[in-house]
């Protein structure tokens, strides 16, 4: 089943990016473990290393999935399973979105 | 450099030289189960899960499948370890600036960014803090209205700036918070006077988006040898691991370091430190230009007898006795003996003794070595 829209502008005009006021650490290469600003206990994101990376920067939806698309996920699952990662992460204040008008 | 020292198991030592120069470990290759959980056991006791890791990604060590499952796990808690503390260093200092009290950051923290090339590789067990002396009741009063509790009250009133070393406040998150007035107990505490580390601006490290104050590079070096040298018997590893780390950097101000050397009469606690690093972590320090330069620091006697009052089991009580050499004046000796002989009736009930049953503990302790 497919995820539906993010809700709010298209993602043609919202970007993702980490939250600023994260600390992180990368385990073994491939375990991001980050702490937002709140109290809530620090996550743990197995695998995630290559989406942490691009997200030092503002990316799209889009960009993000066709960044991580080249190696082993079709496409049509790294979309729905990179939908709702972004909005567990952004629950979570680990990132935020940019809307452009 | 040669020094006289119990030995640490050889593989967590293996860990704690990961990726220094010219280090004179070989890789541990595979490790059977016999001696994997000894390793483990090391290196968990000395925080040193993140060195683990590097060693691992850099090949020094190679484990099974199960020994890298563990690993993982290793890895993952001592990063959420590591960041409930910083979160918590972020809290605890924003809580001092916000009225006003000056600190720095001392040891794992600071130590992770400052000197380390991936903080993972420098854990951390609590939050620690150097404080101004004229702040420091006040950094108390202020830390316990936001739900902090001292652990043990003052040995006596007014003792704390006078005399004290530090105090440890529980916070409201459970974690440790070590206030520091000194560097270290005893004369070399009274002698390396903590105010001066205020005299100069800070170096800055970045925690999120949060810019706390650390001690400058040469301070950290000194600090870093004040601890591995003087305050655990056996020394920690990561202590000393701090000291390397430090020193091969090549980037103090070595004449500073010299000149603290000196003032806070601590040549002969930098080139033990030095000294100690090297043999126990077998890297080659005297190459260093810090190692050179106190390579050539002659051992007094005296020190050599004041840095033995650190060692052996009753440390606690003989180095704060040396400590009475370094105060000047009958009045301030006889006040720091005194304190030292009959801490108030709360500071006793806190730690669990009876006015005698303390005094009788301190003689166990101080005869046990002699």
């Amino acid at each position: 089943m497919s995820p539906g829209p993010l809700p709010g502008p298209t993602s043609e005009t919202m970007t993702w990016i980490r939250s600023d006021d994260l600390l992180w650490r990368l385990v073994l290469g491939d375990i991001v473990v980050v702490a937002a600003g709140g109290d809530d206990e620090p996550l743990a994101i197995a695998g995630g290393t290559a989406l942490w990376k691009m997200l030092e920067r503002p990316c799209t939806a889009d960009e993000l999935g066709a960044g991580l698309s080249g190696a082993t996920h079709p496409a049509q699952s790294l979309s729905v399973s990179l939908h709702d990662l972004l909005l567990d992460l952004e629950n979570a204040g680990v990132v935020s979105r940019i809307e452009h008008r | 450099m040669v020094t006289k020292i119990k030995t640490p198991s050889s593989f967590e030592a293996i860990v704690a030289a990961f990726g220094l120069p010219g280090s004179g470990f070989a890789g541990l290759g595979e490790l059977d189960d016999r001696d994997w959980p000894e390793l483990v056991s090391g290196v968990k006791r000395e925080r040193m899960e993140g060195l683990l890791v590097a060693a691992i990604e850099g090949g020094a060590i190679c484990p099974g499948d199960s020994q890298m499952a563990e690993v993982r796990e290793l890895g993952r808690a001592r990063a959420r370890v590591d960041l409930e503390l910083e979160r918590e260093t972020i809290r605890t200092v924003g809580k001092l600036q916000s009225e006003g009290v000056d600190c720095r950051v001392l040891k794992g923290p600071a130590l992770a960014h400052l000197v380390y090339p991936d903080p993972m590789w420098r854990g951390f067990g609590d939050v620690d803090l150097l404080l101004r002396p004229e702040s420091w009741y006040r950094a108390i009063s202020i830390l316990e209205s936001s739900g902090a509790r001292r652990i043990f009250p003052e040995v006596r009133p007014g003792f704390d700036v006078r005399f004290g070393k530090d105090a440890t406040l529980s916070a409201s998150s459970g974690w440790e918070i070590d206030l520091h007035r000194r560097l270290v107990l005893g004369p070399y505490g009274f002698w390396a006077r903590a105010e001066d580390l205020f005299d100069h601006r800070p170096a800055m490290v970045r925690l999120g988006n949060k810019e706390l104050p650390v001690l400058e590079a040469e301070d950290a070096f000194m600090y870093a040898c004040y601890t591995a040298a003087l305050a655990d018997d056996p020394p920690r590893l990561m202590a000393l691991r701090d000291v390397a780390q430090i020193a091969f950097a090549n980037s103090l101000d070595v004449d500073q370091v010299v000149e603290r050397a000196c003032r806070w009469r601590a040549a002969d606690v930098v080139m033990r430190a030095l000294s100690l690093s090297e043999s126990l972590l077998q890297v080659p320090l005297i190459e260093t230009e810090v190692g050179r330069r106190f390579r050539r620091v002659r051992s007094r006697v005296v020190h050599r007898a004041l840095m033995a009052t650190y060692r052996g089991p009753g440390r606690g009580y003989t180095s704060q006795l040396a400590g009475v050499v370094a105060l000047r004046g009958m009045k301030e000796q006889l006040g720091y003996l005194s304190a030292l002989a009959r801490p108030q009736d709360e500071y006793l009930s806190a730690r669990g003794f009876t006015p005698f049953g303390f005094i009788a503990h301190a003689s166990r302790r101080i005869r046990s070595r002699i």
